[in-house]
Parts: C-alpha cells; structure tokens; sequence
C-alpha cells in the first residue's frame, strides 16, 4: 500500500487535518498545487514495481486537480484499481468521469466530516454530496474521523440506505501532527469512544452496515464485551500503525502524515515500496518499544504483537529532549577515590 | 592558596529522548535506533538530572535513596555518569578549570 499525494490544497479547513502540516510545506515558494501527468507516471512505475496493483490518490483535496479525469485515466491504462479519498464535494467533471468505472476499479472514499468543519456550508453544497454519493453508488464508501468524543454517526446509516453506497464505513482516529497543531483525539479519551463505536456497531450491524477500522486504534479501549460485540457484527477490527508511505509531489516518502517532517526520506529511483518502508521502519523501531499510554510496554498484546501500541505520532510525543549541563567537579570525586 | 577545582560537564546530545513509562525510563537513541530501559536506581538518578538538580543535590537524594554515605554516593553518581556516556545517552563537553 502507498497513497499518492496530487494535489496539496483543499478548499475545506477541517481542524484535524493530517495532511495540514504537509500542506503548509508545500504551499510557500515556487511549489505546484497539483501534481504533473508526468511526475503522476513517475508515481505509478514506483507502484507497479513494488507490485502494487492500486493508486490511492490522496491530497489536500484530490478532486480540485484540473486534470484528475486524465490521472485517473492513466492509472486505469496501467492497469491500476483507483481508490480515490475525498471530501466528497466532488467538481462535476470529476464527477462524470467516476460515474463510468466500475466499483470492481475504483472506490471512492469520501471523508463525511467535512460538514463540520467549523464552516459554514451551504445545505446545497450537503445535498450535493448526498447527490455525488447516490450517483457513484457502490463505488462510494463512507469514512469518518473522531478527533472528539462528542461524535454522532446515526446520520450515516440512512445516507448508506438511500444511496446504496457501500455498506461499511471506515472510522479513523485523528492522530497529532508531530510538527503541527492540529485537533486530534487524546488516548484518555479511547475507552469512552470505543463505548460509543461498540454501540453504534450495533445499530449499524441492525442495518446490515459494518466497521472498518483505520491504524492507530489500540484493543485496550474496547472492553471485552464491547470487542465481543465488534466481532459479532462483523467489524474489521485491527490494532494496527506501520509505514503507509505518503508519497508527495516532489519526490518524498513520508511514514504517514502525522510524521510529515519527522520520519521521511527521498524516494530513489528504482526503489520499491517494501524498501522504502523497511527504512523507514528502522527509523522508528526504538519508539516501538514504548506505546500511546505508559502501561503499554507492559501490555500483554503489545509484548505479543497482537497490538501495535496505538499510533507512532503519540507514542513519540510522549518523549522529550532536554538541554542539560550537568556539572559535577572532579575533586570530590578524587576525594572519593581515596576513601 | 588557590586549589584549583576540575569541572566535568555533562550535556544530552539532541538525538536522545526519553519518556517515563509504567515499568521505568525509556530512552531513545534516534542516531542508533537503540532503545534503553531504566529501572530503580537509575530511573531516580535520570529524572533527577533532568529535573535540573545539582550535583551535590543529585548525590544527596542518592545517599537517602541507597542508605549510603554521601562521598559514596558522589562515588555512584560519577560512575552513572561515566555509564550513560558510554552508552552515548550523555557527552561530556570537557574539562572546565574554575
């Protein structure tokens, strides 16, 4: 797996954004909004030398590349699967060129928060959504973010029923930028949401819709009937935070965007995926050691493997540096020696 | 008459982070990727410098800590010192006449 970045603005302000950070290094200079035809080429050989058989195209915001129509059309042409994330409020001509592919080729997943990003949005801009969601039907998944625990996801369920998208939804956890500011769910606040997944997976289960979990969720915040549950309704639960590998516009690999800045390296020619990863692995794998709470070195699932600890991003703010000058005279020390 | 007193000075290099955990102190190494656990005596004597106490504050604590005379606890702190550069999680910035 490798998301390719193609685009670095986004017409949305949403106060948990990963890709901020990113953004914000990529929008001053001489820099380029979107992604060239030709780099994007570049992208996929990357892919399909890594044998990796779908593009995921991320951004900013995807859709606002003038010529996504004509990425997605080259992808397709090398044989790539599309997975497309987005806002979902998608330009028309966007729009017209998904309608036509098949769901076996292209997914959609379109990020549902957008309506609260703290902005206004017009109910027609959210009735065109609904609209886009209906027309791509069962290409369209739905996604979430919890970056705060007073969350709702009851809308989603009829918005899946009437327009006969895909019937799971994909909840991810807002995760600290390490070198930015953005809103983002703090782990002491896991075990109240993962009551409140627990229950909504019921209702949705009712509705013949399942989960999908995102990385960076840790099994500690669900309790053992509430993993019961998430298991009787047929949740994709996973416990999970590896290199995804960001690949940006010029050239980089990033482990993930929470760690834009941090744990990153240039992408060579001729590298694969699996390599790129395994350095980047190496450049975290003392951190893994520890975990997002205290008690996570000595957690059961975590000396097991069973849990990855919750996500990298946390983990590493809980560490720090300090400047210390420490001075200790060397007399008493002699004094010392001769006792 | 002047004695004149060696100084020792002991700093973090920027490459080394820590973090306090359930089962003690967990120092980063990013340069090596190392990892390295702390328990006890060390943990106390870590927070402590990082804490910013003195040396002669830092040997104090560790008389009480460890039950032992205060030159003897100088005695620790100096060789915990010389320990923790050896596994490059501090470096010495030099001899320092004052």
């Amino acid at each position: 797996m490798a998301n390719l970045m193609v685009a670095n603005v986004c017409n949305l302000n949403c106060p948990y954004c990963f890709a901020a950070i990113y953004m914000k290094h990529a929008s001053p200079g001489k820099k380029t909004a979107f992604i060239s035809p030709e780099t994007f080429d570049h992208h996929l050989d990357f892919l399909e030398r890594s044998q990796i058989r779908q593009a995921r195209l991320i951004g900013g915001e995807p859709t606002l590349h003038p010529q996504l129509p004509q990425l997605i059309h080259q992808a397709q042409q090398r044989g790539f699967e599309i997975l497309l994330f987005s806002h979902g409020f998608i330009p028309e001509r966007v729009l017209a060129c998904l309608e036509v592919l098949s769901p076996d080729v292209c997914t959609v997943l379109i990020n549902m928060n957008a309506a609260q990003t703290g902005r206004a949005i017009h109910e027609d801009a959210l009735a065109r959504r609904q609209a886009a969601i209906l027309r791509l039907g069962a290409k369209a998944r739905l996604g979430y973010n919890l970056y705060q625990p007073n969350f709702t996801l009851d809308p989603l369920l009829p918005i899946i029923q009437q327009t006969k998208c895909q019937p799971a939804i994909r909840l991810g956890l807002a995760q600290p930028i390490l070198a930015g500011e953005n809103a983002y769910l703090p782990p002491k606040l896991y075990p109240l949401v993962g009551q409140k997944i627990a229950r909504f997976a019921r209702r949705a289960a009712a509705e013949n819709v399942t989960l999908e979990f995102d990385c960076g969720f840790v099994r500690c915040m669900f309790s053992p009937a509430d993993l019961e549950t998430l298991k009787h309704t047929g949740a994709d639960v996973g416990w999970r935070c590896n290199p995804i590998l960001d690949i940006s516009m010029d050239g980089r690999a990033i482990h993930c965007f929470p760690l834009t800045g941090r744990v990153e390296t240039a992408v060579p020619p001729h590298t694969s995926a699996a390599a790129l990863r395994q350095q980047l692995g190496n450049q975290t794998k003392a951190y893994r050691t520890a975990g997002i709470y205290r008690e996570c070195s000595r957690c059961h699932w975590k000396q097991t493997g069973a849990c990855s600890g919750g996500c990298l991003a946390h983990t590493m703010r809980r560490f720090r540096h300090r400047t210390l000058h420490f001075r200790i005279p060397v007399p008493k020390l002699d004094r010392v020696d001769q006792v | 008459m002047h004695t004149q007193q060696t100084t020792l000075i002991y700093t973090c290099p920027d490459h080394i982070y820590w973090a306090k955990d359930s089962a003690g102190i967990v120092v980063i190494d990013e340069r090596s990727q190392k990892a390295h656990r702390f328990t006890g005596v060390e943990t106390a004597v870590w927070d402590w410098l990082m804490l910013g106490y003195t040396d002669s504050q830092v040997a104090q604590f560790t008389a009480v800590l460890l039950d032992i005379p205060l030159p003897q606890a100088h005695h620790h702190l100096y060789h915990q010192l010389q320990a923790w550069q050896q596994r490059g999680l501090l470096a010495l910035q030099g001899g320092e006449d004052g």
